[in-house]
């Protein structure tokens, strides 16, 4: 089957049409929960399946944005939507496809069809997010996430009483709102202009005050997208009380929207009235990776360690993406491909352990000393997160923190530090679930992970060990 | 000469409505509030077609003249009202209700509406809107159970209507010891041709205030806010749209060609109450707990947003405005409509507590109640984002910075509000239980949901037509 | 050549590590040993035929920066992998009756991929290659042991040495956009560069005071020590000290620092060794004795004589696998014992005098002091009759090769010492913790202490106090003032209407009466 660019749609319309087949599915207690998880697996199965179609037809070599389709919107005032793909935009739609894919069937118990209603329609609305290649659709599919998000982390009561959600969502709104009107003013000032590109915003002719609230504004935007100081606190705690994996693998993919943002809007060269934002950004982002890796290392919940270590793995994708280079943006790619998988991977494990210590009230202490594959696998994943050649993170972050090097010796020093301190939380949690001192010979245990999770995790173990070497590989390229 | 008095057939059809449903009343033995609704659908949908087969036909130039422009206001109000029929008439049924009183008052402020609208002289005006107030103030006593309520009620309608109309009466007063007229064409030449004075701006402002009145801004947003806690939910729901809509297109339209050359007289005091509408609805609407309360709070929100846009008043861009006041009486019908079918125990239910858990049990309502409360915020897809754009578009052209800056500050607070609406219907747990949602309900969201679809797929051919007509 | 030896390596372990399972693991053990034996043949093969090639995997081919993986097939390289080849063949053959070890199959995978790690190491040319082969001896050696305390001090340890290598390498390839070994000799280097290198280095291979963690492995049984000790993070430290050595060399500082360690090291591990009560523990101490040894003789010898160090390393290996604990054959272990260190007496002949003499002191002194801990514990009556024939022997054997030199009398001196019983009653009978290291305790509360307890101070007082419970709470309350007086405003009273009214009023004399007072 030829891919033609007007195809691109089908891969956002995909998960949204199996959103209303769900809703309107009928209600079996019988067989509910099996048949909900199959029909999401299937839609995200073909998306998959239309992804790499996509990525065989796809040229590697080439940076811009491929597959470009335009749809009319508005007529007054002119508006055209304007999708497209490119290397970097595919493998996150992989990630995030994968990501779904796989915790869909360890997390969809109980409300399976809200669930995974609400999924779908997170899926989608990605998808929309990351084929967009103008800024209004952009704008659209940035803020379309926000309410199924808030529906889903309302579900969860610890969050309702703390009125985090309330933050979580005013937050989010804010850097909506904040967005909304950079795009609008961007129209707005490039009158005649009926699309305006991502890339080409850069290109825009604008006065000093203009590019000064416009840039600050897009800057603010994407910024309030990732849990930088002195935001994190209820960020993290809204975030640890979260006992569902899905939803809190959905919450951390959120801040991809804001480093996606920077990644696609960020020029080159920044305006010079902006230019010192930049440094205050710099600033604030080495006091947040520090902080959170610091609280992360003295907190003993590992949701809190798991999230320090996202966050300071975004806040340097988000410096990254800043520095006056357009030469790693593939290496942000790849790097961000793994940590994605990585991230998910980890806290559907950790889930997994939390819910078997309830069911038998164990303590956490050597709790995966008898269980080889869940050991395995765990210690594989965790390795891979703290930055051990056995994915795509190791070689581009060290491509990605040698440019940072180059650009500020001191950010690239504290950006050092604040993954030393992730990692070293997050073995310190490998090491308590393994310490074995305390467990008494012939005492309960936990169950081990099933064959077919082991083996389907194992294949994204592997995924991962292949993409250490080329992560294009994975897609057969 | 008879074309030009069936130029009023609306009037009169609705003022036929009103003897008609009496008669009814009084002779026939079996009543029920199906009889007074279908009565009135069939006088309603005659006036819908009078109003636009003579659409252009004018009475009096001089005193009642029909353009494309009032046909259009007319025709909103008309269709809002039929298509709200339905379900008005199934509350009357469920209450166990007399709808009599209602539809007559409600014929009542449909002509008196028609009236401000067409009227081209400022006393008809000035019956016109008495007539308005009068029927509101009855109507928001009407099938009122607690007699301290509607005593405290009627008291405070009436202090309101008194203050209006001493307002009016004293602005017309004014005006006319200035000009010796009161028609509007005499009164246009009049403000191009004078310089004005302290007495003629008093005069004009003076006229203004039951106009805004009329719209629910604020400083006069008390009487409609009231009205719509307190009065029965039918009420409620149609008076804020339609007084507002009237108010909006009076003001931007009549009003300003009225003055035209003086209008800039009306630009401060346009901003202020503009913006205080914008703090009070928004706070209001975070801080309430009865939902009715706080859709009134949004809508007072919104108009401030919508005088917001009209300043200044002699370089407004009609078409943005009008379109923003479509998209504000779809969110509107919206939201009430889905009021309608949140019931238990034969009571229709109003506050936060009592929709609490409504998410479990009814899903397509909460479903639609969230959509209508995100669209409020301007969350995509739904059509507010695109009146947001207008709105920041035409702020922007006429460099409002600061007005659209405390807009958005203040969305902020609305956000907060609609969370409160969101999170009592998905995740407080449930305290009762509720009845089964009649099928009108669905009709109407379902009609409002294709209306608002309609609006951003076709929403070229609607700006083109509202250009078209604007510009008569 | 080597291309294919790391790539059967490669395989074989992959294979080997695939079953987990005890009970018939025989069946596939004798194929896998077959296998290490063809793969040691063919390198065999190669040496002896000087089989020579290049070959050159272009990983990254980013115009911006592209790294290789080269793989070389020198006479250089076979040196160089000669002695590691030698140990990992017996360390398999060795498994084969070794009781203590059931997963016999897994160590045979362990040794061959660490052995392909160690190619992959060797024939580094740029910083990435070290960087990943080091991170894959990491992982190995993670895997390697099987005490959970042993492992985790491992890991952090190593953690901390890759990621310090990670950002000296960074550091370096951002600030020159080149990561080739031969480029890095004429650019400059950052400090911070080099001092994090030397610190990684000496974490690599637990010079002073970075022994803790090898400590921790008196937990782990034999064979497995013996792959992490010869086979794995210390010969990477090694390799990575004689590839960036130029560097280090140029800066004063870190050479002292790494010097000073080695100084520490030799002195902190003798002692410990002779006070120590344990057997492994005691090992422990000596190899980390010979590992500051072999890297002094790197820095003093600019890497040269490199074929020595290996033959030493050899003998070294041997010594661990003869000092074990046990019920017989003591006697013969002394003599044997003798004649390792007589051949290592010949290899010092190499090296500078001052280093080689006071090694063999050292070596002897601590040797001696397991033997006779060995001899302890196996309850035997103490017998010196071996240990001075063993003594006269190698005395006449290596005054053939070295007559009046200072290692001989070194020797001598020693073996004297040892008759004399000093490291039996030495210090032997203090008591002393021997699966603790001070030194650890002493970096976690200079290091990892203050963080976590800054972290806790920042968590409390800004996250909590000050931004939850000031800021926050604040606003809130502020908010929560704010909708009482709007109540107020707004209960809908007739009073309330009337203020409304007024200030309508208010709002129209301004209109009319107070145009421009604001704004125009």
């Amino acid at each position: 089957m030829e891919i033609t660019p007007q195809m691109l749609p089908i891969l956002i319309l995909i998960p949204f049409l199996g959103f209303i087949f769900l809703l309107l599915a009928r209600d079996d207690t019988r067989y509910s929960v099996r048949n909900i998880i199959m029909a999401t697996e299937f839609i995200i199965c073909t998306n998959i399946i239309m992804l790499g179609r996509f990525f065989s037809q796809l040229d590697i070599g080439q940076q811009s944005v491929q597959f470009l389709t335009t749809y009319k919107l508005f007529e007054k005032p002119k508006i055209e939507l304007a999708f497209g793909l490119d290397v970097f935009s595919l493998m996150m739609l992989v990630a995030i496809h994968v990501i779904f894919l796989i915790s869909i069937p360890f997390s969809v118990k109980k409300n399976a069809k809200v669930m995974s209603c609400l999924s779908l329609l997170m899926l989608g609305m990605m998808t929309g997010f990351l084929v967009s290649a103008d800024i209004f659709s952009f704008y659209l599919f940035f803020a379309m996430p926000l309410i199924p998000l808030f529906l889903q982390i309302g579900s969860i009561e610890e969050v309702r009483k703390s009125r985090w959600m309330y933050r979580f969502f005013i937050y989010n709104f804010i850097g909506m709102i904040i967005l909304f009107l950079c795009v609008c003013a961007l129209y707005h000032y490039q009158k005649g202009e009926n699309i305006i590109f991502l890339r080409g915003v850069a290109r825009l002719r604008l006065t000093h005050w203009q590019e000064y609230w416009i840039w600050g504004g897009l800057f603010v935007a994407f910024v309030s997208r990732i849990p930088i100081w002195p935001f994190h606190y209820w960020i993290a705690s809204m975030t640890s009380a979260i006992k569902n994996p899905l939803i809190f693998i959905q919450i951390n993919l959120f801040p991809l929207t804001g480093v996606y943002g920077l990644i696609r809007f960020c020029p080159k060269t920044v305006p010079e009235s902006v230019s010192y934002l930049l440094i205050g950004l710099e600033i604030i982002a080495a006091i947040s990776m520090l902080f959170i890796a610091m609280i992360g290392l003295i907190n003993k919940d590992n949701r809190y360690k798991l999230f320090s270590f996202i966050t300071v793995y975004y806040i340097i994708y988000l410096q990254g993406a800043l520095l006056p280079t357009s030469r790693i943006l593939l290496n942000i790619g790849y790097s961000l491909f793994a940590f994605l998988i990585i991230m998910c991977v980890l806290e559907l494990l950790a889930a997994y352990v939390r819910e078997e210590q309830q069911k038998y009230d164990l303590h956490l202490y050597g709790i995966i000393c008898n269980t080889p594959r869940l050991g395995f696998l765990y210690a594989f994943f965790t390795l891979s997160a703290v930055g051990f050649p056995l994915s795509a993170l190791f070689v581009n972050n060290f491509v990605i923190l040698s440019y940072v090097f180059n650009y500020n010796f001191n950010l690239g020093i504290m950006m050092m530090l604040a993954l030393i301190i992730a990692s070293a939380s997050l073995l310190k949690e490998l090491y308590l679930l393994k310490d074995n001192r305390y467990v008494q010979p012939g005492s309960v245990c936990i169950m081990d992970l099933s064959l077919k999770a082991f083996y389907g995790l194992s294949i994204i173990a592997i995924l991962l060990l292949i993409s250490f070497f080329n992560p294009l590989l994975i897609l057969g390229v | 000469m008879f074309i030009s008095y069936l130029s009023c057939m609306p009037e009169i059809l609705l003022l036929l409505n009103v003897i008609i449903l009496q008669i009814v009343k009084h002779l026939r033995k079996e009543q029920t509030p199906k009889t007074f609704a279908s009565i009135s659908k069939v006088f309603f949908v005659l006036t819908l077609i009078s109003s636009i087969i003579f659409y252009n036909i004018s009475f009096s130039k001089n005193w009642y003249d029909n353009t494309e422009y009032t046909t259009l206001i007319k025709s909103i109000l008309v269709v809002f009202v039929l298509i709200t029929n339905g379900i008005v008439c199934r509350w009357f049924l469920n209450q166990n209700y007399n709808s009599c009183r209602y539809y007559q008052l409600l014929s009542l402020i449909l002509i008196g509406l028609f009236g401000i609208i067409s009227c081209q002289h400022l006393g008809v005006l000035m019956a016109c809107l008495s007539l308005v107030f009068v029927s509101v103030a009855m109507i928001s006593e009407n099938n009122l159970d607690n007699p301290i309520e509607k005593i405290k009620l009627r008291q405070f309608n009436m202090i309101n209507n008194l203050l209006l109309i001493l307002f009016m009466i004293g602005g017309i007063a004014l005006i006319y010891e200035k000009t010796n007229t009161l028609y509007y064409m005499q009164l246009q030449n009049y403000y191009q041709k004078q310089d004005m004075d302290n007495m003629d701006k008093l005069g004009m402002l003076f006229v203004l205030v039951p106009i805004l009145e009329l719209i629910g801004c604020v400083p006069f947003h008390l009487r409609r806010l009231k009205i719509q806690k307190e009065s029965i939910l039918p009420v409620a729901s149609s008076l804020s749209i339609l007084l507002s809509l009237t108010g909006v297109a009076f003001l931007l339209h009549n009003l300003s060609q009225i003055f035209v050359q003086s209008v800039e007289v009306y630009n401060e005091m346009i901003f202020v109450c503009g913006i205080t509408s914008v703090i009070i609805g928004a706070v209001g609407s975070s801080s309430g707990r009865n939902l009715r309360q706080i859709f009134g709070f949004l809508e007072v929100f919104n108009l401030g947003i919508i005088l917001l846009l009209g300043y200044p008043l002699q370089n407004i861009n009609i078409e943005v405005i009008f379109s923003y006041v479509l998209i504000l009486i779809l969110m509107l019908m919206g939201g009430y409509i889905c009021l309608y079918g949140i019931r238990s125990r034969g009571n229709y239910l109003q506050t936060m507590e009592d929709i609490a858990g409504l998410g479990k049990v009814k899903p397509y309502l909460a479903g639609s109640l969230l959509i209508f409360c995100c669209s409020f915020i301007g969350i995509p897809p739904f059509l507010s984002v695109w009146g947001n754009f207008l709105m920041i578009h035409q702020m922007l052209n006429e460099q409002h910075f600061i007005s659209l800056g405390v807009i958005f500050l203040f969305l902020i607070w609305v956000a907060y509000g609609i969370l409160n609406i969101i999170k009592s219907i998905y995740f407080d747990k449930r305290t009762r239980n509720f009845e089964r949602v009649d099928v009108g309900v669905y009709v109407g969201i379902v009609m409002t949901v294709v209306l608002m679809c309609y609006g951003i797929i076709w929403q070229e051919n609607i700006m083109d037509s509202l250009a078209t007509i604007m510009r008569q | 050549m080597i291309i294919h030896l790391f790539i059967g390596l490669l395989i074989l372990g992959g294979a080997a590590f695939s079953y987990q399972g005890v009970r018939l693991q025989k069946f596939f053990l004798y194929p896998a040993i077959l296998a290490v034996s063809y793969i040691g043949w063919a390198f065999y093969w190669g040496v002896t035929n000087n089989v020579t090639d290049f070959y050159s995997f272009s990983w990254i081919s980013s115009k911006y920066y592209p790294v290789n993986l080269d793989f070389f097939s020198t006479k250089e390289v076979y040196t160089q992998l000669l002695t590691f080849f030698i140990i990992a063949i017996m360390v398999c053959y060795s498994v084969i009756w070794n009781k203590q070890e059931r997963q016999k199959l897994n160590i045979i995978a362990l040794t061959s991929l660490n052995l392909a790690a160690i190619i992959m190491l060797i024939c580094g040319q740029n910083t990435l290659q070290i960087l990943i082969a080091t991170c894959f001896l990491d992982v190995l050696g993670f895997c390697t042991i099987n005490d959970i305390t042993a492992r985790r001090q491992y890991i952090f340890y190593n953690l901390l040495a890759d990621l310090g290598l990670f950002t000296a390498f960074a550091m370096i390839g951002g600030g020159n956009a080149a990561n080739q070994l031969q480029i890095l000799d004429n650019i400059h280097i950052n400090v911070i560069s080099l001092f994090l290198i030397t610190l990684s280095v000496m974490l690599k291979a637990g010079i002073f005071p970075f022994q803790g963690y090898y400590l921790q492995m008196i937990t782990v049984n034999d064979v497995r020590r013996i792959i992490l000790g010869f086979l794995s993070t210390p010969i990477a430290g090694f390799f990575i000290l004689l590839k960036v050595m130029p560097l280090i060399q140029e800066n004063v500082t870190c050479l002292y620092i790494l010097k000073g360690g080695l100084i520490l090291s030799f002195v902190w591990n003798f002692f410990a060794s002779l006070i120590s009560d344990n057997i492994n523990g005691k090992k422990i101490h000596i190899n980390l004795v010979f590992y500051a040894f072999i890297f002094w003789v790197v820095l003093a010898e600019q890497g040269q004589n490199l074929e020595c160090l290996g033959k030493i390393l050899i003998l070294q290996f041997l010594l661990n696998n003869i000092l074990h604990g046990g019920q017989k054959y003591n006697q013969a272990r002394y003599l044997a014992v003798i004649l390792l260190i007589s051949a290592v007496v010949l290899t010092l002949l190499k090296f500078s005098q001052f280093i080689s003499y006071s090694y063999l002191g050292i070596l002897m002194l601590m040797t001696g002091s397991v033997m006779y801990r060995i001899h302890q514990a196996s309850g035997e009556e103490q017998d010196v009759f071996y240990l001075i024939v063993g003594g006269i022997i190698t005395s006449y054997i290596i005054n053939e090769e070295m007559q009046n030199s200072y290692l001989f009398w070194t020797y001598m001196a020693s073996f004297g010492l040892l008759l004399s019983g000093f490291p039996y009653y030495g210090l032997s009978g203090l008591q002393m913790r021997t699966t603790t290291d001070i030194w650890s305790k002493l970096l976690y509360l200079l290091f990892i202490a203050p963080i976590e307890f800054l972290g806790r101070i920042l968590w409390l007082t800004i996250d909590f106090i000050i931004i939850e419970r000031t800021f926050l709470n604040s606003f809130s309350r502020f908010y929560i003032w704010l909708q009482k007086i709007f109540a107020k405003m707004h209960n809908f009273s007739i009073k309330n209407l009337l203020w409304y009214w007024f200030f309508a009023g208010l709002l129209l004399s301004y209109c009319v009466y107070g145009e421009g007072i604001l704004w125009k």
